[in-house]
């Protein structure tokens, strides 16, 4: 292997960033901030800000204290419209949220605070990060080769907060939700096997047949009838063999040979494309998702694929077929 | 392990070369400290932190030295996050750094341990039989070569195979670039009284593939010849006599800026006045079939084989090289001979390693 020196920063460029990151981040929650502002006479206090990692957006929870004297004097509070931010739930004592609570206009967004019982509230605006903010909160880690035992496959899976005081010293609390991770699981590398030669023949004659039908050409069309007539002489009828496919074909077969430990979460199982010839996807590729906030900065996880257990479903799916014929 | 007075250290137990792995380190907020130290191995360097306030790296120990870090109130516990990386130049399939870490306090060590990044690589060997060989012949249509690819260590990997062939080319008229260079000195003497005026400006030798060292090599031998050492035995130019040399030193000297826009040119219409001389045979790219004489034969002598590898992170490993004689057998060599090559192993031992994590090292 070559002498290959990794294209590692110079430390201390990582350290100026980090600072640079609090201000980078928080420039879109203090603008935020400055908003809760319009909120004065009910003594806005920040509750915690969340932050969906996924969508990238930023929402800055708030308490408001409205005794009836204040309402007197403060009917509505108004706030004008811009492109960075939008309003999201007003909830009361009671954990209700209050349905349509703000009126909008063409330049500005009202709450008739006055008309909504109760004596304090929980308020959410909601604004955007961008990504290179997001970059310097959270980093994120993936093994890029799996581990395999006999049984599994196995990835490690890391996220954790770059800064956790920034958050604490300004807004109390901080979450950050759906950190994605994807995870390509090839399944074409561990499961051919499984599938006997002539069985796979015999399906990929199903599928000729079918590609041939959709096209105009008789002698293509008359060969793979021929194919398909014999495979099913061998015992597999058209009906098991479509029903195989489809059973193997379908994203949540797979569903259930995954698993997670820590605290992430399946978020999304996707196949890629079958192709001709072949029975079962080539890759999986697999969303998970996990949280941070400041009583876990650091995520860990595992990302497991049961393997043989897959392997042994799909020769059940095959022997169930057999003697049904 | 997880005393009140012990650093705790965590960190993925596998990772390829030049992998950006996570390490985190914590320790309980009742120890006091004002230095925490990392003290690296050649092969790791650092290639991010994270929650760190205040930091010094000193070279030439190789030790990363943390003053103060962002903490939160609500654990109870210190924690950060450096991402290390390893480059170790070790062929071995597996390798284990450590990274020693300590908690001080005034100079007094508190607490101390040790992160061991684990790095596995994969190793990919390619054989050939004894006595596999190659025979060319019209009558053969496929040959078979067994080669043996055996593929250990750690991790998944992507393999190229290219083939080359290896000819050699004889042609009657005896030495190709001998009749060449006669030929060339001729060209010039033709077109003396045009020498100055004629404008190449860019070379036309682009549409046919020339060999590119042979042009190299024509060149050398020109300028030598320009330079007016006449003397046959520096040359390969059995045909050219000593009074045919000078007479072309001149105008060499003429052209020497643009000699070799010349000789392309030259290669370029000898080409195409030998194309129209055979209107039968193709003139191809790569492989010119006929410059003087259509008798030149094309004897393969090798086939070669080029395995490169690579990992998940696109780490390019070991080349191989598997040189496989050839018999060419042909009635026919007057063209090149086409061989297209299917790759498809009989023979693949594939002993990976399973189970990286529980691996243990010595």
């Amino acid at each position: 292997m070559d002498e290959i020196l990794p294209t590692v920063k110079s430390i201390s460029e990582t350290s100026k960033e980090l600072k640079q990151a609090s201000k980078l981040l928080a420039r879109p929650i203090k603008s935020l901030s400055r908003l809760s502002g319009f909120f004065s006479p009910f003594k806005p206090k920040t509750k915690s800000v969340e932050i969906n990692y996924r969508s990238r957006q930023a929402s800055l929870i708030f308490t408001i204290e409205t005794p009836e004297s204040v309402k007197k004097r403060n009917r509505k509070i108004v706030i004008p419209k811009t492109n960075y931010f939008s309003v999201g739930f007003v909830q009361n004592d009671y954990f209700d949220q209050i349905e349509d609570a703000w009126k909008e206009t063409e330049t500005e967004l009202i709450l008739p605070i006055a008309n909504i019982p109760g004596n304090r509230f929980l308020v959410e605006l909601i604004g955007e990060i961008d990504y290179r903010s997001l970059d310097l909160l959270v980093k994120t880690y993936c093994s890029a080769n799996r581990d395999f035992t006999p049984e599994i496959d196995k990835y490690i899976l890391q996220a954790h907060i770059r800064n956790v005081e920034f958050f604490e010293r300004s807004y109390k609390s901080l979450i950050i939700n759906d950190i994605p991770f994807k995870v390509k699981v090839e399944l074409s590398k561990t499961i051919t096997q499984t599938i006997p030669m002539n069985l796979q023949r015999k399906l990929s004659a199903y599928d000729e047949y079918k590609a041939a039908a959709r096209t105009a050409n008789r002698q293509k069309i008359h060969r793979a009838m021929i194919k398909a007539i014999k495979a099913e002489r061998e015992g597999w009828t058209m009906d098991l063999a479509r029903s195989f496919i489809q059973r193997v074909g379908n994203v949540d077969f797979y569903k259930s040979f995954l698993e997670l430990t820590g605290q992430f979460d399946l978020s999304g199982v996707e196949t890629s494309e079958i192709q001709e010839g072949f029975i079962i996807p080539k890759v999986l590729s697999v969303s998970t998702e996990t949280y941070l906030d400041l009583n876990q900065p650091i995520s860990n996880g595992e990302l497991i694929f049961k393997r043989k257990e897959l392997q042994n479903s799909l020769n059940e799916e095959f022997d169930r077929r057999i003697k049904q014929k | 392990m997880n005393s009140e007075n012990s650093l705790n250290v965590q960190i993925p137990r596998w990772a390829l070369p030049n992998e950006r792995v996570p390490m985190s380190i914590c320790w309980s907020k009742s120890i006091e400290w004002d230095e925490l130290r990392i003290i690296l191995p050649k092969a790791v360097l650092v290639d991010d932190i994270s929650n760190v306030e205040h930091f010094e790296y000193q070279t030439e120990i190789k030790t990363l030295i943390i003053r103060k870090i962002f903490h939160t109130q609500e654990k109870t516990t210190e924690n950060f996050v450096v991402i290390v990386v390893a480059s170790p130049k070790s062929k071995s399939i597996k390798k284990q750094e450590k990274i020693l870490i300590r908690l001080m306090n005034e100079g007094v060590v508190q607490s101390e341990t040790i992160g061991f990044l684990r790095i596995f690589r994969p190793l990919m060997d390619v054989d050939v039989l004894p006595g596999a060989g190659l025979i060319l012949s019209e009558k053969i249509k496929r040959n078979t070569i067994p080669i043996i690819m055996k593929v250990q260590g750690f991790g998944d990997i992507r393999v190229r195979v290219k083939c080359t062939t290896h000819c050699v080319l004889d042609t009657e008229a005896g030495d190709l670039k001998g009749s060449l260079l006669k030929q060339f000195l001729g060209y010039l003497r033709k077109k003396e009284r045009e020498l100055p005026e004629l404008n190449l400006a860019n070379s036309k030798s682009t549409e046919f593939g020339v060999n590119p060292n042979l042009i190299n090599e024509l060149l050398s031998e020109l300028k030598l010849i320009a330079d007016g050492a006449v003397s046959a035995d520096l040359f390969t130019l059995n045909d050219i006599s000593d009074a045919e040399i000078e007479e072309t030193i001149p105008l060499l000297n003429l052209i020497e800026k643009k000699m070799e826009d010349w000789l392309n040119t030259f290669m370029y219409e000898l080409l195409i006045d030998t194309g129209k001389q055979y209107p039968q045979e193709t003139i191809e790219v790569e492989h010119y079939s006929a410059i003087l004489d259509s008798n030149i034969l094309a004897e393969a002598k090798q086939l070669v084989l080029n395995f490169n590898y690579w990992d998940m992170l696109d780490n390019e490993y070991e080349t191989h090289k598997v040189t496989i004689p050839v018999l060419d057998k042909r009635l026919d060599k007057h063209k090149h001979p086409i061989i297209r090559v299917e790759f498809m192993p009989a023979k693949w031992e594939v002993k990976q390693m399973k189970n990286v994590e529980a691996f243990k090292f010595g």
